[in-house]
């Protein structure tokens, strides 16, 4: 990060905190903080539950609705015993001996009893009332246990969806992030190529207009060519030239976006032609009369010719 | 001219920061003038429990009387009571209870203070928060020079010490930001005041050689010297270096200093414990930064000796006091969240000439503003005042403390609500003639 522009006497740390601060704000645009994806996420499960017209704080209701639930669960109060009953409960008495002859006195007196109501329906109630009871209670513990499996299952599935949501935010970060960089490629690639045809009309211009390739098929360079003292034309001097076999260059990808091994082939072709006009990248342009197999340089997907494969560019000006 | 220092706690072995600089304070005045420190017989400053025996005794040189602590502080009891005052309407006496629940209640130093008031000429109370400095000043206001120490916590919102601040005769700030915040709460504007803070002696030969020999450690590194605690900003250090180690950063981070938490285990944190001072300025110097990560501080004397080693330092932005003297001295970057501290640290790291410049502002700015002689210096020209208006006939005025009614109304505002209206960030004003 040597892009501060120092002069000790005159350094001043706010500017330079500026500098970072704008510099954080630039990388912003491509790294984003976990709790910014956090928080972009957040916003995303929001807008996703919008439209269906529920409530717009409700991944915020939902989470506070099972953690409610959940404390409602363990927090219900434990349900009374069942009562044990039957017809003979409303006689008995828990006094021991007087409880007992009480019981048999109550006994001795049900049918005065009868006489002014009758108890058995009340009693055949209760019975059924218990049993009611009991069934409703298991039921219940039944719906509990139910519930608490289901509020864990939705609070897993909260997680996951959240999770899913986190994920697809950051996937649909990288995803804008590359398409800016493709874009940001494909510029540069456009730049690069009107930049190589500017520079081969340089070429041409200071050739006088004259023609400045033979025929492509002729591999063969004139003897004035390859003396060189005395052309009119000014020799061209070619870059290093790479050993047959050797890859195209660091990135594996030539200038015109050819792979490697592409690259790598006319490298081998050039090799094989000696150097000379015949090795011009502008030769392609030439209309060729017959087919030529062995081009030293073949036209890119624009049409344009490829500059040497090393990578260096087509004059030394 | 005889002088008193009156502090909490005073020992060779206490290296508190009030504590070490009232010791620092107490040795250079007594080059100049008589001086003997007033203190308590506590060595422990979460207890106050009586350790050191009372009495007069010498420290370095120093005449020090110590006086017995009447209680230690029950931490419940004193929790209860700082939430209250702190955080609910509470009353004038509510304060009070606050204040003797926190210590170190010596009403025998007090005492002494009044029996003894003319035998000095002016006594430099540190640490306005405290039992001692609270009761002294009003026991001897007309005499009183204060050392705050004061920094953002609600205890500087409390009602009970506006009139201590109004008191004293004189105040030595630490640093810019203390002296807003102080003038803040309390409209003290009139009271004499001097940004003075401490010095420090660095030495001229410290070696990263010397360091590297002794611990092995080849590769560049940040380092951070002090407390190895939650409250001084570790645990954030250790979550954003570690992020940054993760992300690419190149340098390692050394801590100097016992832990009081959890060292992280990372195989680029390298902790070294405890070191004597030839040790620690050897690590400084070495160092390609350092790091002060402290949410809260009146003045690092740390970081002051990072620059007076002409080593860069990277400080916790939302300090105000840090980030002002690296804004004005022009010494150091500052980190308000992750993003900052790694594009702090990554400039440092890789930026030799940034890092150079900042060191060197860095020295420059501690040997303009914080070596003894000029602190020396500001302290005798405020004596020297002080005694030119006291031969005019110039004393302060205490303000009379309100009736037992009116100490028991609820009426006062929670302390942490007015400490957060008070305004935040460096001053900024001073920049040019500071720097």
């Amino acid at each position: 990060m040597s892009e501060f522009t120092l002069h000790t006497e005159s350094i001043d740390v706010e500017r330079i905190m500026g500098q970072i601060r704008q510099r954080i704000e630039e990388k912003r645009g491509e790294d984003y903080t976990e709790a910014q994806i956090r928080e972009l996420a957040n916003v995303k499960i929001e807008r996703f539950l919008k439209p269906e017209n529920i409530r717009s704080n409700m991944a915020e209701y939902y989470k506070k609705r099972l953690k409610e639930q959940q404390d409602a669960l363990r927090a219900a109060p434990q349900a009374p015993p069942s009562f044990e009953f039957d017809p003979d409960i409303i006689y008995r008495s828990s006094r021991g001996f007087s409880g007992r002859l009480l019981s048999g006195i109550r006994k001795l007196l049900n049918p005065l009893l009868k006489f002014f109501f009758n108890p058995a329906p009340i009693v055949h109630a209760l019975t059924i009332q218990q049993q009611i009871n009991e069934r409703q209670a298991e039921v219940i513990s039944q719906m509990v246990r139910s519930q608490t499996e289901f509020i864990e299952i939705a609070a897993l599935n909260y997680e996951v969806m959240n999770n899913l949501v986190v994920e697809m935010t950051r996937l649909s970060i990288e995803m804008k992030n590359h398409k800016m960089r493709v874009e940001s490629v494909a510029g540069r690639l456009d730049f690069d190529e009107r930049r190589a045809r500017s520079l081969e009309r340089v070429v041409q211009n200071r050739d006088g207009g004259a023609p400045t390739s033979r025929p492509s098929g002729d591999t063969q360079p004139p003897p004035q060519a390859a003396d060189g003292d005395s052309s009119p034309r000014r020799r061209r001097r070619r870059g290093r030239r790479r050993p047959v076999g050797l890859p195209a260059s660091d990135g594996g990808v030539s200038v015109d976006g050819n792979t490697g091994e592409k690259a790598t082939n006319m490298s081998a072709e050039s090799a094989k032609t000696p150097s000379g006009p015949s090795a011009d990248p502008s030769a392609p342009k030439e209309p060729s009369p017959e087919p030529a197999p062995t081009v030293t340089s073949q036209p890119s997907q624009s049409g344009m010719a490829s500059p040497p494969v090393d990578g260096q560019e087509p004059t030394d000006r | 001219m005889k002088l008193a220092v009156v502090v909490q706690r005073y020992g060779a072995e206490l290296n508190g920061g009030a504590e070490l600089h009232a010791r620092y304070i107490a040795q250079r005045l007594a080059r100049h003038s008589s001086v003997e420190v007033l203190t308590t017989r506590a060595r422990d400053y979460i207890s106050w429990e009586d350790e050191f025996p009372e009495g007069e005794d010498t420290v370095n040189g120093v005449a020090v009387r110590r006086f017995g602590v009447s209680r230690v502080r029950d931490p419940d009891d004193f929790g209860r009571r700082s939430d209250r005052v702190f955080n609910q309407p509470h009353s004038l006496n509510d304060e009070l209870k606050w204040l003797d629940s926190e210590g170190p209640t010596s009403p025998a130093l007090i005492r002494y203070l009044g029996d003894h008031a003319s035998d000095y000429d002016y006594f430099i109370f540190f640490s306005y928060r405290y039992y001692h400095a609270y009761h002294g000043i009003r026991t001897v206001a007309s005499r009183a020079v204060l050392v705050p120490t004061a920094e953002r916590d609600p205890a500087l919102g409390l009602k009970i010490f506006g009139p201590t601040f109004r008191a004293v005769r004189a105040i030595m700030y630490n640093s810019h930001e203390e002296q807003a915040l102080i003038q803040g709460v309390s409209g003290n504007q009139h009271v004499p005041g001097v940004v003075v803070g401490v010095g420090s002696e660095v030495p001229v030969r410290a070696s990263s050689d010397r360091f590297r020999r002794r611990t092995q450690l080849s590769r560049r590194f940040a380092i951070y010297v002090g407390r190895i605690d939650e409250n001084k900003g570790c645990a954030e250090l250790f979550d954003y270096f570690q992020r940054y180690s993760q992300a690419g950063g190149r340098l390692d981070l050394v801590l100097v200093g016992n832990p009081v938490m959890q060292i992280p285990a990372h195989p680029r944190i390298h902790h070294l414990g405890f070191m004597s001072d030839e040790e620690k300025y050897d690590a400084m110097v070495a160092a390609e930064v350092l790091i002060m990560p402290s949410y809260f501080e009146s003045l690092s004397m740390v970081t002051l000796e990072a620059w007076g080693m002409g080593v860069p330092v990277l400080v916790n932005g939302r300090c105000d006091v840090l980030r002002g003297q690296a804004i004005r001295g022009n010494a150091g970057l500052y980190y308000t969240n992750y993003e900052e501290f790694s594009e702090c640290l990554r400039a440092l790291d890789r930026d030799g000439p940034l890092r150079r410049a900042l060191g060197e502002n860095g020295r420059a700015f501690f040997r303009q503003h914080y070596t003894w002689p000029v602190i020396d210096r500001k302290y005798l020209d405020m004596l020297e005042q002080l005694n030119t208006d006291d031969r005019a006939g110039t004393t302060g005025q205490l303000e009379p403390m309100p009736g037992w009614l009116a100490r028991r109304r609820r009426t006062v505002r929670p302390a942490g609500e007015i400490v957060a209206q008070l305004p935040t960030g460096p001053v900024l004003e001073s920049r040019k003639s500071a720097s």
